[in-house]
């Protein structure tokens, strides 16, 4: 993966996975302090302390179609590898945080990518899912703030499909249309 | 080529168990990106030469059915490493030169 946006995809599709019905996501760059931090909220069922304790090695994985496991592995390692931090706690029918930080300017950042297509699969793959996405950017001590709350727009739509081509679109601009507004990528 | 042909190229040195000396090479491949490895190494049998000292490499090698990683660069892999690729059946070696000095010799050693 040689995209953020990819590993986001994966990392979030294991929330849904987990039967989750709220995921938050927040995003902060953090320009001031050279770092980029993204935390990942989510009421799944979550995960007792020994699964916990063997989730980040690759040779753990529930699929039973193959023996490895690399999706949060990699995600550790890039961040490792990026100067950062990384950091997942877990409770049985709570649900599950992983907060990783990585450094902005680190030569080995990856890009975010086609963020904005691949948020949308994100929001469309289940519409029982509710994602409330937070993107800041903190600039001489000023802050930008982005948000893209799927409840909201539920509420606005009125029983019209998040999946509707016409909104998808509409959606699509608007994530990108307040991203470059805050400078978020 | 096996991983035993490999053992004759002067700088090179096995690490993993002997029972890994007979694995087949088909073909070579170095990257320092394990996703891009995932994502690009479509054929079984093949020789991962990269500088990355992680379990991860280990684990890529695993799902892509590798026959062997070839640390570069002087790296050494950590016991549990060898322990884990010795588990699984992937030869693990190590070289003083680059990936491409690496690949280089290995394909003028092949003919």
């Amino acid at each position: 993966m040689n995209e953020l946006s990819l590993y986001l995809l994966d990392i979030m599709q294991n929330s849904i996975k987990a039967k989750a019905t709220l995921i938050n996501l927040d995003i902060i760059k953090n320009i001031d302090e050279d770092k980029l931090t993204i935390k990942i909220v989510d009421n799944g069922c979550g995960m007792s302390e020994e699964v916990l304790s063997k989730v980040l090695s690759p040779f753990y994985t529930t699929r039973t179609t193959r023996k490895v496991g690399l999706g949060l592995p990699l995600f550790k390692e890039l961040s490792e590898l990026c100067e950062g931090s990384f950091k997942i706690e877990s409770k049985v029918g709570v649900g599950t945080t992983l907060t990783a930080t990585f450094r902005l300017n680190n030569i080995d950042l990856p890009p975010f990518g086609n963020w904005v297509d691949t948020f949308y699969i994100l929001v469309i793959n289940d519409e029982d899912v509710d994602i409330k996405y937070t993107h800041k950017v903190i600039k001489n001590n000023e802050t930008k703030e982005f948000v893209f709350d799927t409840i909201e727009i539920k509420n606005i739509l009125d029983g019209m499909s998040i999946k509707d081509f016409s909104l998808m679109q509409w959606a699509k601009d608007y994530i990108k249309n307040g991203l470059e507004e805050i400078d978020a990528i | 080529m096996q991983v035993k042909d490999l053992a004759d190229i002067s700088f090179l040195k096995v690490l993993s168990d002997d029972a890994t000396l007979d694995n087949e090479i088909k073909d070579l491949y170095t990257s320092d990106l394990l996703s891009w490895v995932m994502g690009h190494v479509h054929q079984e049998k093949v020789a991962l030469l990269t500088v990355l000292n992680t379990i991860n490499a280990v684990a890529v090698a695993t799902l892509l059915d590798m026959s062997a990683i070839i640390f570069c660069e002087g790296v050494i892999p950590t016991d549990d490493i060898i322990a884990k690729a010795n588990e699984e059946g992937i030869a693990i070696l190590v070289s003083p030169a680059s990936s491409i000095a690496t690949a280089r010799e290995i394909i003028k050693h092949e003919g």
